[in-house]
């Protein structure tokens, strides 16, 4: 064997780590976008710990609110009102232009059967859209397997959520879309471009095909992500930072089907008002912005956004000015495509499940929503069931 | 192919496991803010580098919490709107000894004892750790830091 020559294993082998390597690149793009049968994303927005659905649409009508939380209530002056009782968290001030253009829509008393608390399993729950946790891939790892390409989603952030597990691979997740680039260990490139000029067959084949696909369209993707000028001002927040990579993916044409990321941490067990406070600005601004700039890049057309947390909390507070783990929440979503308003009714503070609110609205109903009237896609295989959703979409 | 799924799904699990089997963030908040995660790389997942009983009386959390818990939730209720971080600092500042064990809290702090139990105290003199604690910076050390990007 030559220098060169390297044995079949050990292509592979360099291969894989270059697919690891290179995970956060979104390759395949035409082929995702042809098999997509659509060009509008879906950005999901994973509110991490918890967050607080009473805090966040606030039923200030309501005097049972207030009986409950002597401490950590938002006063009524404070309310953004809404209708129907209910109104945003002041923090939320940002996103009101856009409840008033009729962009926003609230979603309440979301949850699942059988709730649980712990944040592990019902964050698997939402992950996999399946309550029994028999289950271990994600439901947007089920729509690559569904388009038939593990690269039509990605997770803006650190780690890859179990969402975005599919049966045999997970899809990539993106720390950083400046460091959007190959990157081979030390010493390997010239190893690495001389295999992969090698005649080869069998799945040595695909992989060569399929590196050269990623690096090419890495390439054209870090040219596109280089043209980006924002067009709106992000805050100085990490959260505001992943929003605007969002922007920056889909405005460089990747045409990636789903985009996520995350905030947190809303387990507010303690001081909740200090920092779900700062947290709910924190969302607020960087999705003003984010709305602002696919405006200014004539994306609003083509993008939805949908937020969730794993659970919400209990109506009473604790002895810490916080909230303990409950079950009911909200959910949200905005764009143009979003039929704005509260959608369900104001929570019953007067009926609850050992404290908690008692959902009305299953969460795979807003999931099959999306995945049926946005993305074109077959939600009953992907939840593994007919949901019926509350009408969130124009 | 294979070889790429048997590389990637053990990966991705480790990191999601990282991320999902974390503590509470008042926790993480206090673990960061007192600067005991500087005695272990791994204080993120360890209850040994801030147990429990820091605030409660039981090893397992909950009610019924020890002095220098109560000590945080009278902050909480005189001050509902503050962070959890501003909250811890504003009692440790106050230079109380909630445990009556004749260090203060913030010293005990320093001495890694606990504020809330009187069995547990530094085994050096008081004046040695004050000058100590305040070579280091004193009470301010615990601050809230105000972090950006």
């Amino acid at each position: 064997m030559s220098d060169l020559a390297v044995q079949r294993r050990d292509f592979l082998k360099i291969s894989a780590a270059a697919a690891y390597t290179i995970s956060g690149m979104p390759g395949f793009l035409a082929r995702a976008a042809a098999q997509a049968g659509g060009d509008k994303t879906l950005v999901v927005i994973q509110l991490t710990g918890g967050n607080d659905g009473l805090n966040t649409l606030i039923p200030y009508t309501n005097p049972a609110y207030y009986a409950a939380r002597p401490n950590i209530a938002i006063a009524k002056n404070e309310v953004l009102t809404l209708g129907q009782g209910l109104g945003m968290h002041p923090a939320l001030k940002p996103l009101m232009g856009l409840w008033d253009a009729g962009q926003l829509a609230w979603m309440e008393n979301v949850g699942y059967p059988n709730p649980n608390r712990s944040h592990f399993a019902s964050m698997a729950i939402w992950h996999t859209a399946d309550p029994g946790q028999a289950s271990s891939e994600g439901w947007i790892g089920r729509i690559s397997e569904q388009i038939g390409d593990p690269f039509c989603a990605s997770n803006i952030g650190t780690a890859t959520p179990l969402a975005l597990i599919a049966q045999n691979y997970a899809l990539p997740t993106i720390d950083s879309v400046d460091n959007f680039q190959v990157r081979l260990p030390a010493g390997v490139q010239d190893a690495f471009d001389s295999m992969l000029s090698a005649q080869r067959g069998g799945e040595a084949a695909y992989l060569e095909q399929a590196t050269r696909s990623m690096l090419k369209h890495t390439s054209t993707v870090q040219a596109n992500v280089g043209k980006y000028r924002a067009g709106a001002s992000y805050p100085d927040s990490k959260f505001a930072g992943q929003m605007k990579d969002v922007a920056r993916l889909i405005a460089s044409g990747t045409g990636q089907r789903v985009l996520y990321t995350s905030l947190g941490s809303f387990d507010t067990h303690a001081g909740q008002r200090g920092d779900q406070d700062r947290l709910l600005g924190e969302l607020a601004g960087a999705l003003k912005a984010f709305y602002a700039d696919l405006e200014t890049q004539g994306l609003a057309e083509k993008v939805v956004v949908m937020g969730f947390s794993e659970f919400g909390r209990r109506v009473a507070e604790n002895d810490s000015a916080g909230t303990d783990h409950g079950e009911g929440s909200v959910m949200f979503a905005l764009g143009r495509g979003v039929k704005g308003g509260i959608h369900g009714d104001s929570p019953d503070l007067e009926k609850l499940n050992d404290g908690d609110v008692i959902y009305k609205q299953d969460f795979r109903g807003v999931y099959a929503e999306g995945l049926t009237g946005w993305l074109n896609l077959d939600a009953r295989k992907i939840l593994g069931g007919d949901f019926k959703g509350p009408g969130w979409l124009v | 192919m294979a070889g790429v799924k048997r590389i990637l799904l053990p990966v991705t699990l480790l990191a999601l496991g990282g991320s999902v089997l974390a503590m509470p963030q008042f926790r993480l908040t206090a673990i960061q803010q007192l600067g005991y995660d500087k005695s272990d790389p791994l204080w993120q997942y360890s209850g040994k580098v801030m147990g429990c009983t820091f605030c409660h009386v039981g090893k397992q959390g909950g009610a019924p919490w020890n002095v220098f818990g109560q000590a945080l939730q009278k902050g909480f209720a005189a001050s509902p709107k503050s962070s959890f971080g501003d909250v811890l600092y504003t009692v440790l500042r106050a230079n109380g000894d909630q445990d009556g064990d004749g260090y203060p809290d913030a010293i005990e702090v320093f001495a890694r004892t606990l504020p809330g139990d009187p069995k547990s105290y530094p085994d050096k003199p008081l004046a040695e750790l004050e000058q100590a604690f305040a070579a280091a910076g004193g009470a301010e050390a615990y601050a809230v830091k105000k972090t950006g990007k």
